[in-house]
């Protein structure tokens, strides 16, 4: 039908367009959220980069399947939690023993400049190095949690029940303060 | 300040490198996307193109040839088809598991990749390496027929088997030993990172 023809190029840019106003948005809107959240899957500073661009792949190709069943935001750390526990067993090469050195990424603030903000830095590792010590299931459900998601939200990134999440958060902060201060004394 | 709150300020406080310009991603992602788009197709091209010039010229060679030696050209000619059409058909799945979808439902779908391929890689010697070696292995034998019934035997209609051979096992080996045992571990790796009582793979 000549009708169409005319109208279907046109119904693709707008969907082009729809999709890089999307992508856009959430970049901007989570582009924090995300590279934390590669920090919580791999040590090193470029792993991290690599990272957060295959996430960014992953979200521009799955704009265009996303149908609103669940919210924006579960659908989109569903995504890129996902993307990083594949992308981290490939990035295994650059292993945690190469990440010694803090790098850009975490210096780029400006460098702690006083004994407090020092401390702090090192709190933030010792936490750093003991999500990524969790396993798959009890990392994204604590780094969901560490970043404001509500049981329920939650719930529908990782499938698990509300009451499950509750129970295994409880534990999961638990151990994650023990392992903070078991290596803070052993750093001492 | 409580603990939970204190490991949610802790976290949130992570500083890192510049903000990425949305419109520069946004180039990166089309490149990276367009770049994968591209090497699918130009693999599957050269795939094609190299399974019709090898059978071109081998369906010729037969046409010249006569008994085994012929036989033997028809059977690398159809083994080269042959590659090329199990390879579009069962060789490609999807290039990705869809991250659309709650953890354990895709760590399954990841494990059925991983499953799928080192099926498909230990699967080779029977696709992949023993058609075209029993044409090669066949046309040697009618070299060797040729030749003797001319009362020549030169070297090289003993040697070339031995090299097909070693050609082959190679093949074999990088296939169902090196990549399979690659996969492998990636795949343990997952299931480590998964379901490990205490894993810190990555």
């Amino acid at each position: 039908m000549p009708a169409e023809a005319i109208t279907q190029p046109a119904r693709e840019q707008v969907k082009d367009a729809n999709r890089h106003d999307t992508f856009l948005r959430l970049i901007a809107q989570y582009d924090p959220a995300l590279r934390r959240l590669a920090a919580g899957y791999v040590w090193h500073g470029a792993d991290r980069e690599d990272l957060f661009q295959e996430i960014a792949v992953g979200l521009w190709q799955a704009i265009p399947k996303f149908r609103g069943d669940a919210s924006e935001r579960t659908w989109l750390y569903r995504i890129a939690h996902n993307i990083a526990i594949s992308s981290s067993t490939r990035l295994h090469h650059r292993a945690r023993r190469e990440k010694t050195m803090p790098d850009a990424f975490d210096r780029a603030s400006g460098g702690p400049d006083s004994e407090q903000e020092l401390l702090r830095n090192e709190k933030r590792e010792l936490l750093l190095e003991a999500i990524r010590g969790l396993r798959a299931v009890d990392r994204q459900v604590v780094l969901l949690h560490l970043e404001g998601l509500d049981y329920s939200e939650i719930e529908e990134v990782s499938g698990l029940s509300q009451s499950a999440i509750a129970t295994r958060l409880s534990r999961l902060r638990y151990k994650l303060r023990k392992l903070m201060q078991s290596r803070e004394t052993r750093e001492l | 300040m409580n603990g939970r709150d204190e490991l949610r300020e802790l976290w949130c406080s992570q500083p890192y490198a510049g903000v990425a310009k949305g419109e520069e991603l946004v180039k990166l992602v089309a490149k990276r996307t367009q770049h994968f788009d591209r090497a699918i197709l130009v693999r599957n091209m050269l795939e094609c193109t190299a399974a019709v010039v090898v059978a071109a010229l081998l369906t010729q060679l037969a046409v010249r040839a006569h008994g085994l030696q012929r036989a033997g050209f028809i059977v690398i000619a159809a083994s080269a088809v042959w590659i090329v059409y199990y390879l579009l058909r069962y060789g490609r799945g999807p290039a990705n598991a869809d991250p659309d979808q709650d953890l354990n439902a895709f760590k399954r779908a990841l494990l059925e990749r991983y499953d799928r391929q080192i099926r498909l890689l230990k699967s080779v010697k029977y696709w992949y390496l023993l058609p075209p070696y029993i044409g090669l292995l066949i046309e040697s034998a009618g070299k060797l027929l040729n030749d003797a019934k001319v009362g020549q035997l030169p070297w090289r209609d003993f040697l070339l088997p031995l090299f097909y051979t070693a050609f082959f096992a190679f093949g074999w080996w990088l296939n169902e030993v090196h990549a399979v045992a690659r996969l492998r571990t990636e795949r343990s790796r997952l299931l480590s990172l998964a379901d490990g009582p205490n894993d810190s793979d990555a």
